[in-house]
């Protein structure tokens, strides 16, 4: 069904302002949103503008290099560095500003690059006339207008700094040949009243190469992917620009977190990504969002198309295949997919790495290799689709709306173009993706427990929790983390968690066969984490500590290692710890009663003043011959905690 | 004092040259000197400090001459530079005016220059020094000419004769002219550049009259003292503290690592946290191990291929053993080892290589027992991580 023309005139505002984010040109956006939507890089957007005024007070000169792909927000931060910049008292007085726009073409020589700065300036400052002074550098040879040239800049300049904000400047310098990287260099050594800060995509020889003129010349500052809660943040920000509070909201919510911990994946870190996606969190502007977003991956594509072309017959295979892979591949993974040797794979990927097409990765001896640009990869997904539905597109839909949502959206009839209904329909009969959420929200939970991240994890848990995936291992998995972490002092688990905890634990240890060898060391580390879950929730702790009592009951000698064990931790006089000797020793009557006479009291007794004595005096070690051989070990394993107790002797049932 | 790595500081804040700035005028009193160093070790900065406490009656002029691209250009540059000073020498302004008539001129301000053409300039810059020396008023002129290794390198790509002679003059002129002294220094050593000529035909030892000093890293007290400014300006409380004295030592004293350490502290959510001495370790050892590089280390292992051509391969061997070594190694140790992989390589020429890397910062000598070990532990960390994935076995300190 088309779209009415009525209905395609009367684009509402919520869309246009939509559209107006989606084509995302920061240079162009008033500062007030570029600065609300900022996240992450407010410390060093100030570190930056405290080090040009400074540059611009003093002597000093501070120079500056932002790196990072295409999407990164490069863009962003110089415009809010130059909007900061240029309201500063001292810069308006002191100084002068030249931002060169992202894309500085045909500048193939040093007097060309001064040229295009004095052009820069006269659009600027038009009361300085310096268009003026340069009609005349066209009658000069080319050794007298660059001479000129810099005299007219150094003039117009007098005693002020110049602040040269400058984009792509690996572009830029490889467009300039080294000898005039040498004069520019000269002109900064031999004046000092510039300053550059200055975005490049990756880091390029004329930087990092110590027979180049500015190696070591910048301060680097690589610009790292957002992190999950700085994608909400944004995203959040993004949705409380839009007006939107009720979005914002679900955005915080468990639900809405793990939805866009999903996009997270997709995304790779890359916040212009972020902001395409962000016109897809509400229903409204879907269709004319669609084609914004095929309007910004056509202002694109043509700069990743000229890309593919440089590159070598093996090494588009190699992109091709790192595009549809979505990961970091090593050398053997690739040169299998391609057909190619590895040798040749691994001289094919330096070659790339060189050009910043992919990037690598070392863990260990092994290096991985990816796309350095996720944009790119989605510009090639485009244009290999050719018209269909793009496929990060269809995951993000199956991500954010559940089927039920999907299956309103394709029965709204009012906002269904051709396009719409493709999507939806791509959405809707994708095998992909119930879980998509699922497993990312389970990919970062894993890497959360990995890292020990405690307070991560349980965040992360409550998501899965909210996705109906977490299962009773991912329970027992985070219990055993916080109470291993604690080491006696208080745990990071609510009331809630331990709850759902012990009732995993029983359900897992209640059908665990551990093997007859390990059960000794196993119970007892149980019991040990049963006191620790005491200590922050005393029902829950004896609680664990009855299941595993019950749990391996029949093994008559752990269990007796870790009753005992339990009896010791309650050496203490505080309130909680004789409610846990009690509690234990009643677990013993129990046992006592079941199994096996109320010997074990006894034994308990006749190994505690062993170990006193032993305490007492290292070299008593008669009576600890006297005890049988699995009671000796017993006194091993419990003087190897070096644990300081005293049993209160009295409390024990008298047999 | 603010953190700045790579950029240019204010001369007040140039920390510990004060003795080195000395050395050097003292040294120019009898001879010109050549200042040698590895790269971002402060050569630049030790220039600015020296053009500003020269003694009194020195003229000093401090250039930076990598964008020169001639030699005739070079000789307007020296003409410029000296144009205020003779200007009231009615026999210069005549010659200057001369010169112009017969060869065009480029009108910088008020000041037109001649176009000195190929075969005009090395006349024009005998003349003009003959100017120099007439002058009564100019009792010692000094030049201060930083990249002067790139504008060779610059005029040899167009015309290797030409920059061949341009040392030899420069050095003919230091011969005659009793007042003149010149200082030069580069981001590369100007040996590599002669060697390049050498290569061409030239036979003649340009610098062999200059005393060579070498910048070196900032001593003990000194590289404390930046260290403890730069805490400051971040907002530590440095009473009692060794934290500078930790970043003096894991950096060797380089004072272009200790503002990338400083800077590194500062980029932290909170700059003002404490740091343990482990806590610096691992930040160091993040930074000598970042993929980004941030620290430009990378260049020592690239520039191997510029430097030894085809030894290059022989030279990573002898560096990859000694960087895989707990302690330092003899020298014939160290040899052996490398030669293991190349075995056709002479002794003598192993002999050569191992002072080459001495030469070009490498490595060092122990002075009591002769053995070797890099120069640069942050160099010798890197290596092991980088080339030899090695976790990083050495601590902080300079050999």
């Amino acid at each position: 069904m088309k779209k009415t023309h009525a209905v395609a005139e009367a684009i509402s505002p919520m869309a246009k302002k939509a559209m107006y984010l989606s084509h995302f040109t920061p240079s162009m956006m008033p500062p007030e949103t570029l600065q609300a939507m900022l996240v992450q890089r407010g410390p060093l957007l100030q570190r930056t503008v405290d080090s040009v005024v400074h540059s611009v007070e003093t002597t000093a000169k501070h120079h500056h290099l932002f790196v990072g792909p295409r999407g990164i927000g490069k863009t962003h931060l110089i415009s809010l560095i130059h909007q900061r910049v240029s309201q500063n008292p001292a810069v308006q007085s002191k100084a002068l500003i030249a931002w060169m726009r992202e894309e500085e073409w045909g500048v193939t020589s040093f007097m060309e690059l001064v040229l295009r700065i004095l052009r820069t300036l006269d659009q600027a400052y038009p009361e300085l006339g310096i268009d003026a002074q340069t009609q005349a550098l066209y009658e000069l040879s080319i050794a007298q207008a660059e001479e000129q040239a810099t005299q007219i800049l150094l003039q117009t300049l007098e005693d002020k700094t110049l602040v040269i904000l400058l984009e792509n400047l690996d572009d830029l310098f490889d467009q300039l040949k080294p000898t005039s990287q040498k004069q520019l260099r000269a002109l900064i050594q031999n004046h000092p009243q510039f300053v550059l800060v200055a975005t490049t995509p990756s880091l390029f020889t004329a930087i990092t190469s110590q027979n180049s003129p500015f190696y070591g010349f910048f301060d680097i500052d690589p610009l790292e992917e957002l992190s999950f809660e700085e994608v909400v943040e944004l995203l959040e920000k993004i949705a409380l620009e839009r007006g939107d509070t009720s979005l914002a909201t679900f955005i915080q919510s468990t639900e809405g977190r793990a939805r866009i911990r999903a996009v997270h994946h997709l995304a790779e870190g890359n916040p212009r990504i972020y902001i395409i996606f962000a016109q897809f969190l509400t229903q409204e502007a879907l269709d004319e969002l669609v084609q914004a977003f095929m309007h910004t991956l056509d202002e694109l594509t043509p700069y990743y198309q000229a890309r593919m072309k440089e590159l070598s017959g093996q090494q588009r295979k190699i992109v091709e295949y790192l595009v549809h892979y979505r990961g970091a591949a090593t050398v053997k993974q690739i040169a299998k997919s391609c057909f190619i040797t590895q040798q040749v794979c691994s001289a094919q990927l330096k070659q790339l790495r060189e050009k910043r097409t992919v990037r690598s990765i070392e863990r260990g001896r092994e290096s991985y290799y990816e796309l350095a640009e996720p944009l790119m990869r989605l510009c090639m997904e485009v244009k290999q689709q050719k018209g269909e539905p793009i496929g990060l597109f269809v995951s993000f839909l199956k991500i954010w709306y559940t089927k039920a949502e999907l299956e309103v959206l394709l029965r709204d009839t009012k906002k269904a173009t051709e396009q719409y209904l493709k999507y939806i329909e791509r959405a809707l009969s994708s095998s992909e993706g119930a879980d998509l959420v699922a497993n990312a929200v389970r990919t970062d939970f894993e890497k959360a427990i990995k890292n020990e991240a405690l307070q991560v994890a349980g965040k992360i848990l409550a998501e899965l929790q909210s996705t109906s995936a977490a299962t009773d291992r991912d329970w027992l998995v985070f219990g055993f983390m916080a109470l291993q972490s604690a080491g006696g002092m208080s745990i990071s688990m609510t009331e809630s968690q331990s709850n759902t905890f012990v009732s995993a634990y029983e359900r897992i240890f209640s059908k665990a066969k551990i093997p007859k060898k390990h059960v000794a060391p196993v119970v007892v580390a149980l019991v040990e984490l049963s006191y620790r879950l005491f200590l922050a929730n005393s029902q829950n702790g004896m609680r664990m500590l009855k299941i595993t009592m019950e749990v391996f009951l029949e093994h008559q000698v752990p269990v007796f290692i870790g009753i005992l064990r339990a009896v010791m931790y309650a050496s203490e006089k505080s309130e909680s710890q004789k409610l846990w000797q009690q509690f234990s020793l009643d677990l013993i009557k129990q046992t006592v009663t079941v199994k096996s006479g109320h010997h074990h009291v006894k034994r308990i007794i006749r190994i505690m003043k062993v170990i006193e004595g032993l305490k007492e005096n290292e070299k008593m070690t008669d009576s600890l011959l006297q005890l049988p051989r699995e009671e000796r070990l017993l006194v091993n394993l419990l003087l190897a905690k070096d644990m300081d107790f005293k049993l209160n002797y009295e409390n024990q049932p008298s047999h | 004092m603010k953190i700045n790595p790579g950029g240019t500081l204010a001369l007040e804040d140039i920390v510990g040259r004060d003795a080195l700035v000395k050395d050097i005028c003292v040294r120019l009193d009898l001879q010109s000197v050549i200042l040698v160093a590895e790269r971002r070790m402060g050569k630049t900065h030790v220039l600015a400090k020296l053009s500003n406490e020269a003694p009194a009656g020195w003229v000093v002029f401090r250039r930076d001459v990598e964008g020169v691209r001639s030699a005739a250009e070079f000789v307007q540059t020296i003409v410029a530079d000296l144009h205020p000073h003779l200007s009231t020498s009615t026999q210069f302004g005549d010659w200057i005016k001369a010169r112009a008539a017969d060869l065009g001129g480029t009108k910088i301000g008020p000041l037109t220059l001649p176009n000195f053409q190929s075969k005009h300039w090395k006349q024009a810059l005998c003349d003009t020094f003959d100017h120099v020396q007439d002058a009564k008023d100019l009792a010692r002129v000094v030049f201060l000419w930083d990249e002067i290794p790139w504008m060779i390198q610059n005029i040899a790509r167009a015309d290797a004769q030409e920059a061949m002679e341009l040392l030899d003059v420069l050095r003919a002129l230091r011969q005659q002219h009793a007042k003149l002294r010149m200082v030069f220094t580069g981001s590369i050593g100007l040996h590599h550049i002669v060697r390049q000529l050498k290569a061409q035909g030239y036979t003649n030892a340009p610098t062999n009259d200059m005393a060579a000093i070498e910048v070196t890293p900032l001593d003990a007290p000194d590289a404390i003292r930046l260290a403890n400014k730069l805490l400051q300006d971040i907002g530590w409380d440095t009473t009692g503290s060794t934290m500078a004295a930790d970043i003096a030592h894991e950096v060797d004293g380089v004072p272009y690592y200790i503002h990338h350490v400083l800077s590194d502290i500062a980029k932290r959510p909170d700059p003002k946290a404490p740091l343990t001495p482990s806590d610096l370790r691992r930040l160091v050892r993040a930074a000598i191990q970042s993929a980004h590089d941030t620290w430009n280390l990378k260049h020592f292992e690239e520039r191997t291929k510029d430097y030894y051509g085809d030894q290059r391969d022989a030279c990573l061997a002898l560096l990859d053993g000694i960087a895989s070594a707990p302690t330092s190694l003899e020298v014939q140790t160290a040899i052996n080892g490398a030669k293991a992989s190349f075995p056709d390589i002479k002794q003598n020429d192993w002999i050569e290589l191992v002072r080459l890397l001495e030469r070009d910062y490498y490595l060092l000598r122990d002075p009591d027992t002769g053995h070797l070990a890099f120069k640069f532990s942050v160099l010798n960390r890197w290596w092991q991580w980088h080339r030899l994935s090695l976790p990083i076995m050495v601590e902080g300190g300079a050999s």
